[in-house]
């Protein structure tokens, strides 16, 4: 099996519009650059419009990619750049500031019993995914950027644009906020599978 | 930004990581590749077409630029020094 390596070469030296290389690209890295653009956006419904975007810039970068990083690597900078513009342009949603006391009081986690126990019923990737979506962006985009591409904590306050400190603190109570949900739908569970 | 980076950090300051995230993927619709293929054909057309169309008007320019210095060159003029 060839390496990203030969089939971004590949790619290179097809003729404009012969996709065959680059389509194995895609179909080894799709799955993930999707579930990065689905956390990243908090948008089921865009996350295949986004993804398949961020392959298209991809394609038309490719001259430029000089290999100095893995595919993947460089794909991710793209996405990155691709989902944080969208959320930037999405006017309708709120935006939550960290100090936001809607936030540090994490008013999603009063939710009704019924819904916690409807939580628990849903599969594990549900339920992240639920826990996620339920996650303000401010805490949600610095935590899928840290723990779910693996970037430093300098890389994700350049893009985002705010202090390291103010990174860490989100990622921090991002995990914390996590956990917690995590930890009450189980509890949850529990409660529901033994009810005395 | 891989993995080896993901633990670079020792005594992560917010916390230990959340594993589970990092496992997390999801699931393409079935005409996600052929969608993409499409819009890389659509742009590549698009491109193509743009060229062709910058290209005709140069062409265009270029003709009636020589075809008028022609018209210059030919016209008559009034004797000077350099009408040999």
């Amino acid at each position: 099996m060839k390496s990203d390596q030969d089939l971004v070469l590949d790619a290179k030296n097809a003729p404009a519009g012969d996709t065959r290389a680059f389509d194995q690209l895609v179909l080894r890295h799709q799955e993930r650059v999707l579930a990065n653009c689905r956390y990243l956006s908090g948008s089921p419904e865009d996350a295949q419009d986004l993804a398949q975007d961020v392959f298209v810039k991809a394609y038309f970068a490719l001259k430029r990619f000089e290999g100095r990083s893995a595919f993947g690597t460089w794909v991710q900078r793209i996405k990155i750049n691709h989902c944080l513009n969208f959320l930037r342009g999405r006017k309708s949603r709120r935006q939550v500031d960290i100090e936001d006391p809607a936030v540090t009081g994490e008013p999603e986690l009063r939710q009704s019993p019924g819904a916690e126990r409807e939580l628990d019923r849903a599969d594990d990737r549900e339920r992240i995914r639920r826990i996620l979506d339920a996650l303000p962006d401010t805490l949600r985009v610095p935590l899928i950027m840290r723990d779910l591409d693996g970037m430093a904590y300098q890389e994700i306050a350049d893009e985002l644009g705010v202090g390291l400190s103010a990174v860490k603190m989100r990622i921090k109570r991002g995990r914390e906020a996590y956990r917690r949900r995590f930890e009450r739908i189980e509890a949850s569970g529990r409660a529901t599978a033994n009810p005395e | 930004m891989s993995g080896d980076d993901r633990h670079s950090e020792e005594g992560d300051p917010a916390g230990e990581p959340i594993a589970e995230l990092a496992l997390l993927r999801e699931q393409p619709r079935s005409d996600f590749g052929r969608r993409i293929r499409n819009s890389i054909q659509r742009r590549i057309a698009a491109a193509d077409c743009l060229d062709f169309s910058l290209m005709a008007l140069f062409e265009t320019f270029l003709g009636y630029l020589t075809a008028l210095l022609q018209a210059v060159d030919r016209r008559p003029s009034g004797g000077g020094k350099g009408d040999r």
